[in-house]
């Protein structure tokens, strides 16, 4: 079964932007319409592949798990890479 | 219309995310996670940071613990659980997507469909899943006036089991018992310390008359949450016929001003595109192993008060009490399966001598162990003691901690068989008494006379005396 | 072998029974560093006094006469996507500019505990999004052999390193191809191992269904010996595997060889195709038994690569945002979501921005089954295929790379890019064993020929490239 191909708009660019906090200018959003909606042409190809098919996933036993005891943190080694902080808090944008 | 009346239509289902506060370590790394009380910033590591690079790694327990709290909500526990990643930046987030579990697009949470029995309701739980928590985010001063928040990630990655119900409750009242249920349960299962602050939060959805389902956040302890949902409750009724049915949307409650706010979030922006966690293969839960889960469980009370009622007779009443203290539980079952006489055990536990044997039990005085209380009644079941002289030898055997059998060697125990000294007593006391003319009609009269009796002597069969006090009179 | 220089485990003997002034050569061959890597460009960061101070230890040891380890003294390039606790590692991106891990990767680890000497880290695309190593933000990497064409990617660097005999081995990984590229196009020797063989832990993700650590050196005994240090299950990842046994092959007298039709299509140059061929012929010579095979779903194998990987990493770098490493948030912004996007925004480069929105496309709500879940049933039914392949031979081989290293600077379109990854993607989906070792040149330009084999399979691949590199050398 083949799915029409999206048609993919300038403002979905800028709806993917938003969602990956990657802003894009005017200029920019049109070339990059392009070029996405080349790529997911291109991509339309799996839709040869029943959608029957299994996927395989790795498993793990439950009983093979890490078992719940505690091991050294190392607040000193992560604070030390922060680029802003306030004593031991990081400092973030404010959020309304 | 008031608020305490019932609204029409009301459908609530809540989605409560309980810490599992027993777990030592974090749900993705081993950080402890104990984190009340400690400095900012102080149980952090690479992996619960987000420090590029870093994996994470399943605690054991967590899914254990997940399981303890399906079986108690009658869930059935997946063969095959996986873990999907949630996609959204807040600072909060370490690596601005949260691990969680998911039940679509071929996402299998730990375990799904069950229910809790309130009084008179039914409660569908539709699934559990086991998710990591976030950092904290604080500010200095009001949120207003800072231009910047701090945020502390000792929190972060703290595991979390979040229980969605169905929308099957209809007020908030019966939410709130839900949620003190809830509460006990986890205690009692040995998983979470409901109690402690930030333990337990809770969110909502709420509908009234069948119109939009609104989603109300941000509520921070349980004593809110009735408060919450009586307000929105009262404002979607007041409201309905003015918005436009249908209409899905989300709310924050607002603790200071007790009411709800519309979040007015833009369109497409809660698209999380979950998709399943590549660091982390499915874990496969054995029948072998939830089994064994199931046997490291403490029963939580209301399984244990079905399984009196059920297993050993006992009435439902006594059967409720009694499974909620776990020791006297203990010893019930123990004398029970001895003595095979569940309803009498459970009778003589929740008895007078409760609180005596309750007290042995915290470590008091004497044991009479479960042997011990199984050999008194089976004297009173061989008709050797009457039920009055085995409440006064048990009293002795806790204070003595001599044996059934010793004490009850004792002239005062034992039941006089001989029917015909019985009779003599009772044409005597008969014969003195002034209340005898009443005591065919008055019962209180009448149990004088049985008194009279046994004072005079103590091993005679109440039940007896009374045969032959009634025969007499009529 | 008279022609490559000594191999690993003759360095670390000499080490060991103090034939070496250990901290002499590894100081002038550090002071001679820049000079090498003036042209090149292989390194984004020297560790010279670490390395010193390395050699400076080990030969302590060594006088003492204490045993060392396998690696004593060796030289090594570590791709900078790879943590070096201490040294910096930035992904060749801005948004990780001034980020120092502060932990050691697993099979950094190892190497330490086998005494091995961190040169410095080696140069990349741009968070591993690549096959030229031109898109990093700190410049490109170019081409030992001729400095006017790419030396591949996107472990670029550590491929140059070693061709430029300015290391003796390095790491780099493979997502899509990342270490066979460059080692096709530098002429040496690259690994991909078997998925969950080597420990993820440490290694910057780009997409982790996908990447393995792979070893990179002149001889494929040298490859061999560094894969045998740095695999291995590892708590710390829970993709990370045992080693099962696999059927292994010794020598190459009666091996089966599936010659893959669909590696051999339009795309490949003539260069490539006669040098590759000229290979087959070689191991038939030494007793293999060559035939052609097809494999049908190759035919969508790229696509289910590039829908995967973007996806995967599309979330993998949402946690770059300038809050709590790396490049940081501009002082004093009003608005969150304004002050994460210029971050991002000026901090990633074109290609990453790029995949990233195509990740988020192939994720979002109305497209997952369609993309996402599809590529997925791509990769099971690819996955079944080689399965049976496998039953007919004992290894599969084929072309690299279907092209020449192309000249730095030839403008392909993006998906011309990606088309040429057409070969190496395959292994990846699967998770199957793969090495390119040097086919010769052509036009004076180097040629790799890839074999591949089942699942922990690697000691059948070591053996046959070796015979191979042994008989061409």
């Amino acid at each position: 079964m083949t799915k029409s191909k999206p048609r993919i708009t300038v403002e979905d660019v800028r709806r993917l932007g938003a969602l990956a906090k990657i802003s894009t200018t005017a200029t920019e959003e049109e070339g990059l319409r392009r070029e996405l909606a080349s790529i997911l042409e291109y991509f339309h190809v799996v839709d040869q592949v029943g959608d029957g098919v299994t996927i395989d996933e790795l498993k793990w036993d439950a009983a093979d798990l890490r078992h719940d005891e505690v091991g050294p943190s190392d607040p000193d080694g992560v604070l030390k890479g922060v680029p802003q902080r306030k004593g031991r808090l990081v400092k973030a944008p404010r959020v309304f | 219309m008031s608020v305490r009346g019932a609204a029409k239509g009301v459908k609530i289902g809540l989605e409560i995310h309980c810490q599992l506060t027993r777990l030592k370590t974090k749900l993705f790394c081993s950080c402890s996670s104990d984190y009340r009380d400690k400095d900012a910033n102080e149980l952090v590591c690479p992996t619960c940071f987000g420090i590029p690079g870093t994996l994470p790694v399943l605690n054991e327990k967590a899914v254990e613990f997940a399981i303890r709290i399906a079986t108690a909500l009658g869930c059935e526990v997946a063969g095959t659980t996986s873990f999907y990643r949630k996609n959204y930046f807040y600072p909060d987030l370490t690596k601005n997507y949260q691990i969680s579990q998911y039940d679509k697009a071929g996402g299998v949470p730990i375990a799904a469909g069950g229910h809790v029995q309130l009084d008179k309701k039914k409660v569908r739980i539709r699934r559990i899943q086991l998710e990591e928590d976030p950092g904290k985010l604080t500010y200095e001063g009001t949120i207003e006036k800072s231009s910047y928040s701090l945020v502390d990630y000792n929190r972060a990655g703290v595991a979390l089991v979040e229980i969605v119900t169905e929308p099957d409750f209809e007020s908030a009242k019966e939410a709130k018992v839900f949620l003190e249920k809830l509460r006990a349960m986890v205690e009692a299962l040995g998983v979470s310390d409901g109690e402690l602050e930030g333990a337990m939060r809770c969110d909502a959805n709420v509908s009234v008359a069948g119109g939009g389902r609104v989603e109300v956040k941000n509520i921070s302890s349980f004593k809110e949450v009735e408060k919450a949902l009586n307000y929105e409750i009262l404002r979607q009724t007041t409201f309905s016929g003015t918005e436009p049915s249908g209409v899905n949307e989300t709310r924050h409650w607002d603790e200071r001003r007790s009411i709800t706010i519309s979040l007015r979030l833009k369109e497409g922006e809660q698209d999380y595109r979950y998709f399943p966690e590549p660091d982390l293969p499915a874990v496969a839960l054995s029948r072998e192993y939830v089994a064994s889960v199931r046997r490291g469980t403490p029963e939580v009370p209301e399984a244990r008060a079905k399984r009196y009622v059920e297993q050993y007779g006992v009435a439902k009443q006594i059967a409720t009490e009694l499974s909620r203290d776990e020791p006297l539980s203990r010893y019930f079952e123990e004398t029970a399966e001895i003595a095979g006489k569940g309803p009498e055990v459970a009778n003589w536990v929740m008895g007078d001598s409760r609180e005596r044997i309750q007290k042995m039990l915290a470590g008091e005085g004497k044991r009479v162990p479960p042997q011990g209380l199984a050999d008194l009644l089976r004297l009173v079941d061989q008709g050797k003691a009457t039920r009055d002289q085995a409440r006064r030898v048990f009293r002795e055997m806790l204070d003595t901690g001599k044996s059934a059998e010793e004490l009850a060697g004792n002239a005062d125990v034992g039941v006089l068989s001989d029917e015909h000294a019985v009779e003599q007593l009772v044409d005597k006391v008969l014969k003195e008494s002034d209340v005898a003319g009443e005591a065919k009609d008055n019962p209180k009269a009448f149990n004088y006379l049985v008194g009279q009796v046994l004072r005079a002597e103590r091993k005679a069969d109440p039940k007896v005396v009374a045969r032959i006090i009634r025969k007499k009179l009529s | 072998m008279g022609k490559l220089a000594l191999s690993v485990r003759e360095t670390a003997r000499r080490v060991s029974a103090g034939e070496v002034n250990l901290e002499e050569h590894v100081a002038s061959r550090l002071e001679r560093m820049p000079r090498m890597d003036r042209d090149v460009h292989a390194f984004l960061y020297v560790a010279k006094e670490e390395a010193i101070e390395r050699a400076r230890e080990i030969q302590k040891r060594a006088n003492r006469g204490e045993k060392l380890g396998r690696l004593a003294g060796v030289s090594l390039a570590i791709k900078d996507n790879i943590c070096v606790k201490g040294m910096p590692a930035t992904c060749a991106s801005r948004i990780l500019e001034g980020f120092v891990p502060p932990y050691d990767a697993t099979v950094i680890e190892k190497i330490r505990r086998e005494d091995g000497i961190i040169f410095g880290k080696a140069n990349m695309d741009e968070f591993a999004m690549g096959n030229t190593t031109t898109s990093g933000a700190f410049g490109p990497t170019r081409n030992p052999w001729d400095l006017e064409r790419v030396a591949g990617g996107s472990s670029g660097g550590s491929a140059a390193a070693v061709a430029a005999s300015m290391t003796m081995l390095a790491l780099g990984s493979d997502t899509g191809g990342s270490v066979r590229c460059p080692a096709s196009y530098c002429s040496v020797v690259g690994l991909k191992p078997t998925y969950g063989a080597v420990s993820r832990y440490g290694v910057i993700p780009y997409a982790n269904s996908l990447e393995q650590v792979g070893p990179i050196a002149k001889r494929v005994e040298d490859v061999a010996l560094l894969f045998e240090i740095i695999s291995g299950l590892d708590a710390r990842d829970s993709t990370s595997a045992r080693r099962t046994a696999a059927k292994r092959i010794e020598g190459v007298k009666g091996l089966r060889v599936g010659l893959i039709k669909e590696f051999f299509g339009e795309g490949i140059q003539e260069g490539v195709r006669k040098n590759v061929l000229d290979a087959s012929a070689e191991l038939d010579d030494l007793g293999a038994h060559t035939e052609w095979t097809s494999i049908r779903s190759l035919n969508y194998a790229l696509a289910a690569y590039y829908i995967v990987a973007m996806a995967e990493a599309s979330s993998n770098l949402s946690r770059y945002d300038g809050v709590r490493y790396g490049a940081s948030l501009e002082k004093g912004s009003a608005d969150w979501n304004a002050a994460f996007s210029k971050t991002r925004t000026e901090c990633f480069g074109t290609e990453v921005k790029r995949r990233i929105l195509l990740g988020t496309f192939v994720l979002s709500a109305g497209y997952y089954e369609a993309y996402y879940l599809k590529a997925q049933r791509a990769r099971s039914l690819l996955r079944a295929e080689f399965k049976r392949a496998f039953e007919d031979f004992d290894i599969l081989l084929g072309p690299t790379m279907p092209v020449l290293p192309p000249k730095l600077g030839d403008k392909v379109t993006p998906l011309e890019d990606y088309l040429i990854d057409v070969n190496t993607v395959p292994a990846n989906l699967v998770g199957i064993p793969s090495i390119s070792v040097p086919a010769g040149f052509t036009g004076g330009l180097p040629v790799g020929v890839q074999l591949m084999a089942p699942h922990f399979g690697e000691e059948t691949l070591f053996s046959v490239a070796g015979a191979y590199q042994e008989a061409t050398a």
